[in-house]
C-alpha cells in the first residue's frame, strides 16, 4: 500500500467512524425552543443586571425540567 | 443569504430573535458535532445549553468572521467537556468507577473486524491534542486554520499536529496492510 493510498483509506474511515444519524426533528425544534425562551425573556425587557447572561432563566428552566432524580450508590444496580 | 455575522450582531444590537436563524443554519452541524463524540443521546440533550450559551455570549463574537460554525464548535467543545467532567462525577458516585469513554460510541458505529477498528483503535491512540484536529479537520470538514482557533492554538501548531495524526494513521494502515498480504519480512 502507498502512502496515497493509505491516506485515501485513512479518509474514507475516518468519514465512516463520523457517521451519525440526523436527530428527530423534534430534538432540534425542543433546543430552538429553549433558545426561543432566552430570546423571548430578553425581547420583553427582562433586567439583564440580574444575571450576565440574559440567558438564565430559560437555562434554569431548561436545566429543571431536564432534572432526574438522583441515584445513589447501590439504589436500582 | 445574510452572513452569521451580521445575524448575530443585530441579535446584539436590540433584535435577539436574529439569533434563532443562526441556530437554525447550524443545529443539524452542532448536533453532528455532539453526537459524534458523546453519542446521540447526551447530544439532544445538550444542544440546547449550547444554543443558550452562545446566545449569552454573542455579545463578544468576532464579526469579522463570516461563518459562526468554528464559534459553536468552540461552545459545544466546552458544553461536551462539562457534560463529560459531570458524567463521571455522577458514575463515580454511583459505581465507585471513573470514566465514560465517547469512544464507545464510535465503536458501536463500526464493524467488530476490519480496518475501521483498526483505524479507530489508532485514532483513539493519538494524543488528545492530535486527534481533536484530526476529528475537526475530518469530521467537521473544518480547515487547520478554524481548528486552531477553536482549541485556541497558533494555526502552524494545528497543522503540525493534523500532519502528525496523519502519518500515524498511514502508517497504522500500511502495517495492517503489510501484516495482511504477508509483505513484512
Amino acid at each position: 500500500m502507498t502512502d496515497n493510498q493509505a491516506e485515501f483509506q485513512a479518509s474514507e474511515l475516518l468519514a465512516a467512524m463520523g457517521t451519525v444519524q440526523p436527530p428527530e426533528p423534534r430534538i432540534l425544534e425542543n433546543a430552538r425552543e429553549v433558545l426561543w425562551s432566552a430570546v423571548a425573556t430578553e425581547m420583553l425587557g427582562t433586567d439583564p443586571a440580574a444575571d450576565q447572561t440574559t440567558a438564565a432563566p430559560a437555562r434554569r428552566q431548561y436545566r429543571a425540567s431536564r432534572r432526574r432524580p438522583r441515584r445513589w450508590p447501590g439504589c436500582g444496580r | 443569504m445574510e452572513p452569521d455575522a451580521v445575524l448575530i450582531e443585530r441579535s446584539a444590537r436590540g433584535r435577539p430573535d436574529a439569533f434563532v436563524e443562526v441556530a437554525r443554519r447550524h443545529e443539524l452541524a452542532i448536533h453532528a458535532y455532539l453526537a459524534r463524540r458523546a453519542g446521540q443521546q447526551a447530544a439532544d440533550d445538550l444542544l440546547a445549553e449550547v444554543w443558550l450559551r452562545a446566545f449569552a455570549a454573542r455579545g463578544g463574537y468576532d464579526t469579522s468572521t463570516g461563518d459562526a460554525r468554528p464559534w459553536l464548535y468552540g461552545i459545544a467543545r466546552n458544553v461536551l467537556h462539562e457534560h463529560w467532567r459531570t458524567s463521571r462525577d455522577d458514575q463515580a458516585a454511583a459505581r465507585g468507577e471513573t470514566s465514560t469513554d465517547p469512544w464507545d460510541a464510535v465503536n458501536d458505529r463500526l464493524d467488530a473486524a476490519g480496518p475501521a477498528r483498526v483505524a479507530a483503535a489508532a485514532v483513539r491512540g493519538l494524543p488528545a491534542a492530535e486527534r481533536e484536529v484530526l476529528l475537526l479537520v475530518a469530521w467537521e470538514q473544518l480547515t487547520p486554520a478554524e481548528a486552531a482557533k477553536i482549541l485556541g492554538i497558533p494555526p502552524g501548531t494545528a497543522r503540525s499536529r493534523l500532519h502528525r495524526a496523519r502519518a500515524t494513521l498511514r502508517r497504522v494502515l500500511t502495517e495492517r496492510d503489510a501484516d495482511q498480504t504477508g509483505a513484512r519480512p
